[in-house]
């Protein structure tokens, strides 16, 4: 390795020697058309046919000292079509695109007969006179050495090479940051078009697995067939259900070797595409294995059903919720009109992020007066009471449908009643995020106690709060007069795991025969 | 002028490629547990004088070693042993005089290994049950429907349950367990005929009850188990069934429903949702429509919520606590516990 700096030091120190007397340097002062404008003219000997070269010059950090240098990349080259005096016009053609006024330009002046400075003897640089180098800055100092002049591609290249085989070196952080800063250079300079994608030849073996464990990460291993043709790779992945690929600059091993991992979390059904790209020490790029249109499949198998049941967290929640109904508070009519119902419920309900979305157990507690809108109770036409003691089973069932989500949901109710055993039954439609903004339609009738039919508009105004706007109609408790029904509820969740529920509303079965109502409950998420 | 350049990088490539494994190694795509691994490695001109195979199961700690064999002038081989070759992958790394050629021992490469289907589910289903295969389960369960009185008889409307049971766990797919236990199930309650005027209560249900279930599984995680029941009730040798259907795991979070028809004991259909979402404390709640300990009975509604605690060591406890009622009028109690021991 050692030998590698020093060649790679003489070399440069050689190539300094001879620029100085030979070259003259100007800049571009004007671009146009096809056409450019430097100023070097024929007062420096640069005539019609002179070529031009076109450099830029760039500043970047030194990867051992992190001290600011200037360097320079070589943009293209140019010939002298018409030369000034102190002026000259070149054309450059499809080059005008990453010509920028302030570019270097230099133009070798043939001098044969002039003078020329003995030809500098090179003095082997001995490394001894100065302070030990270990080999990992050693072997940064070369890739860094061998980078002069070279263009902003091969620089990406050579070290993207060195990241792929020494990731863990002490330069690999700062060294990584100059590659961002090289890459952001290329982009200002010659944004990326799809030809610079077929300009280079490798050829990798591989065995890829063609099947793969959910959620565990995806080793793979490829063979370069020509390593010296391959300065870096890159392992393209994605979720077959992405859109987009993730990059992974792949580790080089005994120089032949790429290894990549495609992360665990990738690793989920239906399954993983990737393809690799490589770079050449040159800069070019191109496409070694797969392609982003084409790419490599490894299946991945959904979760046994079992496993859909899993314990995750937020999926479980029971809410306990009581409610009072008055039809009468405000009937200020004569005689015993009560009209009221009782509820009381504890609801259990698991959430599953499938078709299925939710399945739920429940009891509750249901307790009526009245249910009449001009009835006055006496001992000749008794209070009719009512009561429902009933546990259920519910089912939510949903799909997402461009973007908006609908779901079917229905409870099956069996409990006893004043007449002993009896069922009843709910469907509902929701229309909308369950959490969030949607409008859900309800109806429900149970065995001796009657029906309630119900719209109701759900929204979240604020983070931590739930608001609920309910327009109903029901002959509950005991199959009486239909009456009408509006509900307000609020939800504050006071936290991830606990929430407070607050109703309100105002019922009644005719103009003079209605009342207030109210209600709380509690929530817990798990 | 840049030939000077161009040398440097000329002999920065040699230098580079002067370090170029000799040794060649495409590793394979996948491997099949228990079924040895062939592994062939190509070499350069510059042939090792030893090339050696480190391998272990992906997990495992120590690394076995093999030496490869030469199969001809380029290609060396060695097999890594059936045993090797076990889920979740093959860990392995190849060298050449102790120098390693192909990954290393702090980064081998893994092969995945794959199980057939059904090795692949019997693993789960053994990690699932902790690694044990059998359980026994007692539990007892006292029922009230609550007390009405008729003419100043007071009659009362309860039974208890006990179930002793053994279960194996098969994994013979889709057989995944078999199960045989007992039940007691005596109650007293209003009888449809009274020795003296009605009404009046009498014992029900029976005093034995032996039984066998099989837990079948056609897909992972959706299970239908079938019982058969022998007893001796009042009315004499009668037969029973239950079925229930879940989808879950049952000691964990799930969704069942059933029957359950003991001849002239009665019958229960029940709904039951389970979850496992606190550690340790699997919970559920049920409903269930029934008019045991009789037939005769009028159908009521039980209600009760089951909680148990993994206490370690294979042992849970549970406890169950409800409510039950034939009207809206009397209602009664329902609580129970259990013992689970797994081995």
């Amino acid at each position: 390795m050692r030998a590698i700096v020093i060649a790679a030091i003489v070399a440069s120190l050689v190539t300094a020697a001879h620029a100085d007397d030979e070259i003259v340097r100007g800049a571009v002062v004007k671009v146009e058309a096809r056409e450019i404008y430097v100023n070097l003219g024929k007062d420096r000997a640069v005539g019609d046919g002179a070529l031009l070269r076109i450099k830029r010059t760039i500043r970047l950090r030194h990867p051992v000292t992190r001290a600011a240098i200037e360097d320079w990349v070589p943009v293209g080259s140019a010939v002298v079509t018409q030369a000034g005096d102190q002026l000259s016009r070149a054309i450059v053609g499809s080059l005008i695109d990453e010509v920028r006024i302030g570019d270097l330009v230099e133009v070798l002046i043939d001098r044969a007969e002039s003078v020329r400075p003995a030809t500098p003897v090179v003095q082997p640089v001995v490394v001894a006179d100065g302070p030990p180098i270990d080999p990992v800055t050693a072997d940064v100092l070369a890739s860094f050495t061998a980078q002069s002049g070279q263009p902003i591609d091969a620089r990406i290249a050579a070290w993207e090479r060195y990241l792929s085989t020494h990731a863990s070196s002490q330069y690999a952080a700062a060294i990584r940051k100059d590659v961002e800063m090289l890459t952001g250079l290329r982009e200002q300079m010659r944004p990326a078009t799809p030809a610079n994608a077929t300009d280079v030849s490798a050829q990798i073996e591989h065995a890829g697995p063609t099947t793969a464990t959910i959620d565990t990460a995806i080793p793979l291993m490829f063979v370069l067939d020509r390593p010296e043709r391959v300065a870096s790779a890159y392992l393209h992945y994605r979720s077959s259900t992405d859109r987009t690929y993730r990059r992974l600059l792949l580790v080089r091993e005994h120089d032949i070797y790429l290894r990549g991992v495609v992360p665990a979390g990738q690793a989920r059904p239906p399954g993983v595409d990737y393809f690799v790209e490589v770079s050449a020490p040159n800069g070019a790029a191109g496409l070694a294995l797969g392609s982003p249109a084409q790419p490599l499949h490894v299946t991945v198998a959904s979760p046994p059903l079992i496993d859909r049941f899993g314990p995750a967290p937020g999926r479980s929640s029971v809410r306990l919720t009581s409610e009072v109904l008055d039809f009468a508070t405000f009937d200020k009519r004569g005689g015993d009109r009560r009209d009221r119902v009782v509820t009381a419920n504890v609801d259990f309900t698991y959430r599953i992020d499938r078709i299925v979305q939710s399945i739920g157990v429940g009891y509750g507690v249901f307790a009526g007066q009245g249910g009449f809108a001009d009835r006055v109770w006496s001992t000749a036409d008794p209070l009719p009471k009512s009561a429902f003691q009933f546990g259920y089973a519910d089912l939510e069932l949903g799909y997402v449908e461009q973007g908006l989500a609908i779901s079917f949901g229905g409870k099956l109710i069996a409990g006893v009643g004043k007449d002993g055993f009896g069922m009843g039954a709910e469907g509902r439609v929701r229309v909308g995020d369950r959490d969030g903004a949607n409008l859900m339609l309800v109806t429900s009738t149970i065995d001796q106690v009657g029906f309630l039919a119900d719209i109701r508009f759900g929204a979240r105004p604020v983070e931590d709060l739930a608001l609920g706007v309910s327009v109903g109609a029901t002959d509950q408790p005991n199959r009486g007069d239909v009456g009408v029904k509006l509900g307000t509820e609020l939800e504050y969740l006071a936290s991830s795991s606990v929430s407070l529920l607050v109703r309100g509303s105002w019922q009644g079965r005719t103009a003079e025969h209605g009342g207030i109502g109210g209600g709380a409950g509690l929530g817990f998420t798990w | 002028m840049m030939i000077p350049g161009f040398l440097a990088l000329v002999l920065l490539v040699i230098a580079g490629t002067a370090s170029a494994a000799p040794v060649r190694h495409v590793p394979p795509a996948s491997a099949v547990a228990s079924t040895p691994v062939e592994l062939v490695a190509e070499v350069g001109d510059s042939a090792p004088e030893t090339l050696t195979v480190h391998y272990r199961v992906a997990g495992e700690t120590v690394f076995a070693a093999s030496e490869l064999v030469r199969r001809d002038d380029k290609h060396w081989i060695a097999v890594v042993p059936a045993v090797a070759v076990a889920a979740p992958g093959l860990e392995y790394y190849l060298d050449a005089g102790g120098k390693p050629v192909f990954a290393s021992a702090t980064w081998p490469h893994t092969t995945p290994v794959q199980v057939s289907a059904t090795m692949d589910r019997r693993a789960r289903d053994l990690a699932r049950s902790g690694g044990k295969r059998s359980r026994i389960r007692t539990s007892a369960e006292w029922v009230d429907y609550g007390t009405r009185s008729v003419d100043n008889v007071r009659l009362v409307d309860r039974y208890y349950r006990i179930d002793a049971d053994f279960l194996y766990r098969l994994w013979a797919y889709p057989l995944e367990e078999l199960r045989v236990g007992y039940t007691r199930l005596v109650g007293d309650t209003e009888a449809a005929m009274c020795t003296g005027a009605p009404p009046c209560t009498a014992e029900a249900g029976y005093k034995v009850a032996g039984w066998f279930e099989l837990g079948l599984a056609p897909v992972e995680g959706l299970r239908l188990d079938g019982r058969a029941m022998v007893m001796a009730t009042a009315e004499g040798f009668a037969v029973g069934g239950r079925a229930e259907a879940r989808l879950g795991v049952l000691d964990a979070s799930h969704v069942a429903v059933g029957v359950e028809h003991m001849a002239d004991v009665g019958t229960s259909g029940f709904f039951r949702l389970g979850w496992g979402t606190v550690p340790s404390l699997p919970m559920s709640a049920t409903v269930e429509v029934t008019n045991l300990p009789t037939r005769d009975r009028d159908i009521g509604v039980r209600l009760y919520y089951d909680i148990a605690c993994v206490v370690g060591g294979g042992v849970r406890i549970g406890g169950r606590v409800g409510y039950a009622a034939r009207t809206q009028t009397v209602a009664g109690f329902t609580g129970g516990g259990n013992v689970t021991i797994d081995f």
